[in-house]
C-alpha cells in the first residue's frame, strides 16, 4: 500500500494548444495537508481540476503523463467513480439554491449509498456540519434555503456536503478567498482536524494561509512546479529566488 | 432663456407630440379589436350565462346561444396532449443539445428545430391529415393534439434550452465534482434549479398551442354533439369553432362566435399573465 495518495508524472496540460502546465511531477502523502501555491494563472486550479477528472468537460483540453490517485490511473478508471472519491471544492460558495441546508448536505450521502436510513442520514448530516462549525449556526434551520446564509456559511456548507460523500480526497480551490477572516478561521480548523481522516490538497495565491495550515506545499509558477517541500522547510528557506519574491509578494 | 434653450424646448416638445401619436395609431387597432371582442362577445357571455361552457352549441335556427362545451373541452384536451407529447421530445432534445453541444447530433437537432419553428403551421395541418387522418380514416382529437405538438416543439425546445443553459457554470460544476453523472446532475439539480424556467416554457407553449388554429384544420374534426366523444374521434376546438362559425350565414352562430372570441381572449390572457409572472419570478 502506498503511502501517497497521489502521484503525479510528467503531466502536461494544454487548453485550445495554450500550455497550462508543464511537465508536472508531485507526490501528495496520504493524511497530509499540501498546498499548492502561485499567482493567478500559475494553473493551479487546473492542475487541481485534473486530479478528479473534471478536465474531462472544459472543451479542447489536452492532457499527456500520468496521474495516479489511491493507486490507481486515474485515466482508466470510472471518472465518476473517481470523482466520488476525490471531491472539489470550488472558490466561489455553490451550494445548491433550490435545496434546503439539510438537503444539500444529505444529497452525496444518499446518491454515494452511504446512509441507509433515515437515520443514519442524519447522522452524516450532523457529523459534516459538525466538522465545518456550522451544526450549532444552522441547527434549528436545516429546513431553510441556503441563500439565508452569510457567504461564509455557505462555503462552510459546501465544505459539510463534500465531506457527506466521504471523500478519500478533499480538493480545495481557493476556499476562503471570498470570505471573511473569521469564516477563514473555521474552515483551517476544520481542516486540520480533517486531515486525520483524509487527504487535502488546497490551491491558494496567499502564502501566509498557506504557512497556516500546510504540511507540504509547492509552487507553481508558469505551469511549472518551481519548488516544493515541506512547509516548514519551503517558507524558512526558500531555494528558489521565484519562491522568495512570491512569499514577499514581488509576484 | 436663450434662443437656443427655447428652440431646444420647441423639439422637445414636437417630439413629444409624435411619440403620442405614434403611441395612439399602435394602440387604436388594438384596442379596437379589443373592445369590439368585449362589447359583441360580453352580449353573448351576459345571455348565455354560465350554460355557454357547459352547454352544446345551438343549431342554425336556434334562439338560444346555447354553449361551447365541445371547443372548450376539445382545445384543453388537445392542448393538454400536445404538450404531452411535445414537451418530453424537446427536453430530451434539450438536454443532449445543453450536456454535448459539439455533437453533430446537437447540432443539427438545434438546426433542424429551430427552422422547424418557420413552417407554416396549415403545412402542418396537411402533413397530420395525409399522415395520421387519412390512415386512421377519421379526424380525431390524437390527429389534432400530433399536428399541435410538431408546432408547439420549437416553442418548448427553445424555452427549456434555455433553462438548462441557465444553470450556472459553479453548481453544474459542484454537481459534476460530486460525483454524479449527466442524468444524476439533470435530476437531482439541473431540473431543480431552473424549475421555474421550466415550468414557464411549459406554459408559454401551452399558451401558443392553446390559440392555433391552422394545425388543427384539418385534423381535429367538429364535434357538436357531445362534449367529448374519444382520443380516436372527432373532437372541436375554440380556434376551430370561431373560423367555422364566424364564416356561417346564421346569426346565431355569430353570436357564439364573438362569445368565443371573448372567452379565448380571457383564457389566452389569464395563461399569458401567469406564464409572465412565473417569468418574473426566476431567480438563480
Amino acid at each position: 500500500m502506498s503511502a501517497y495518495a497521489v502521484e503525479i508524472k510528467n503531466l502536461k496540460v494544454s487548453i485550445k494548444g495554450v500550455e497550462i502546465l508543464r511537465s508536472i511531477d508531485m507526490k501528495i502523502r496520504k493524511n497530509t495537508i499540501s498546498v499548492i501555491m502561485g499567482p493567478s494563472g500559475s494553473g493551479k486550479s487546473t492542475l487541481l481540476r485534473t486530479l478528479n477528472r473534471l478536465t474531462d468537460f472544459m472543451d479542447g483540453i489536452r492532457v499527456e503523463g500520468s496521474v495516479f490517485v489511491l493507486g490507481r490511473d486515474i485515466f482508466t478508471v470510472d471518472p465518476y467513480e473517481l470523482r466520488r472519491k476525490v471531491v472539489l471544492v470550488s472558490q466561489e460558495p455553490n451550494p445548491f439554491p433550490h435545496m434546503t441546508i439539510y438537503d444539500n448536505v444529505a444529497l452525496p450521502a444518499r446518491l454515494n449509498g452511504i446512509a441507509r436510513s433515515k437515520q443514519e442520514l442524519n447522522e452524516i448530516v450532523k457529523w459534516a456540519l459538525e466538522k465545518v462549525m456550522l451544526w450549532d449556526e444552522v441547527k434549528n434551520r436545516l429546513r431553510d434555503y441556503p441563500h439565508t446564509l452569510s457567504g461564509g456559511q455557505r462555503q462552510r456548507l459546501c465544505l459539510a456536503r463534500a465531506l457527506a460523500a466521504k471523500p478519500e480526497i478533499l480538493l480545495l480551490d481557493e476556499p476562503t478567498a471570498n470570505i471573511d477572516p473569521s469564516n477563514t478561521f473555521k474552515i483551517e480548523e476544520s481542516l486540520r482536524e480533517l486531515k486525520e481522516d483524509l487527504t487535502i490538497v488546497m490551491v491558494t495565491h496567499m502564502p501566509h494561509q498557506a504557512a497556516r495550515v500546510a504540511d507540504h506545499v509547492a509552487l507553481l509558477y508558469g505551469g511549472v512546479i518551481v519548488e516544493e517541500g515541506p512547509a516548514k522547510e519551503v517558507f524558512m528557506n526558500p531555494r528558489s529566488e521565484i519562491t522568495n519574491n512570491f512569499l514577499r509578494g514581488v509576484i | 432663456m436663450s434662443r437656443r434653450h427655447a428652440l431646444r424646448k420647441y423639439k422637445s416638445y414636437l417630439m413629444q407630440l409624435l411619440m403620442i401619436f405614434i403611441s395612439i395609431t399602435v394602440v387604436t387597432p388594438l384596442f379596437s379589436i379589443f373592445y369590439t371582442a368585449v362589447s359583441r362577445g360580453g352580449r353573448t357571455l351576459l345571455e348565455a350565462g354560465l350554460s355557454f361552457i357547459t352547454d352544446l352549441p345551438p343549431t342554425p335556427l336556434s334562439t338560444r346561444v346555447g354553449g361551447i362545451a365541445p371547443a372548450l373541452v376539445g382545445s384543453f384536451l388537445a392542448t393538454l396532449l400536445a404538450i404531452v407529447i411535445s414537451v418530453p421530445v424537446a427536453f430530451f432534445i434539450a438536454f443532449l443539445v445543453t450536456e454535448f453541444p459539439n455533437t453533430i447530433f446537437s447540432k443539427s437537432s438545434e438546426v433542424f428545430i429551430r427552422s422547424f419553428s418557420g413552417i407554416p403551421s396549415i403545412i402542418v395541418s396537411m402533413f397530420v391529415y395525409s399522415a395520421v387522418v387519412v390512415r386512421m380514416g377519421t379526424q380525431s382529437l390524437l390527429a389534432g393534439s400530433i399536428a399541435l405538438s410538431i408546432v408547439t416543439l420549437p416553442y418548448a425546445y427553445v424555452y427549456l434550452t434555455s433553462a438548462l443553459r441557465s444553470v450556472p457554470e459553479t453548481i453544474r460544476e459542484a454537481a459534476m465534482s460530486l460525483g454524479m453523472n449527466r442524468l444524476k446532475a439533470l435530476r437531482y439539480v439541473y431540473v431543480g434549479v431552473s424549475r421555474r424556467y421550466i415550468l414557464t416554457g411549459i406554459l408559454v407553449s401551452y399558451v401558443r398551442a392553446f390559440g392555433d388554429t391552422a394545425p388543427l384544420l384539418f385534423t381535429i374534426g367538429f364535434l357538436m354533439n357531445s362534449v367529448f366523444a374519444g382520443l380516436l374521434q372527432p373532437s372541436n376546438a375554440l380556434p376551430i369553432l370561431i373560423f367555422v362559425y364566424a364564416l356561417s350565414p346564421y346569426e346565431i352562430f355569430h353570436k357564439v362566435a364573438w362569445g368565443a372570441t371573448l372567452l379565448l381572449i380571457i383564457i389566452y390572457l389569464v395563461l399569458f399573465l401567469v406564464s409572465r409572472s412565473l417569468l418574473r419570478g426566476v431567480k438563480l
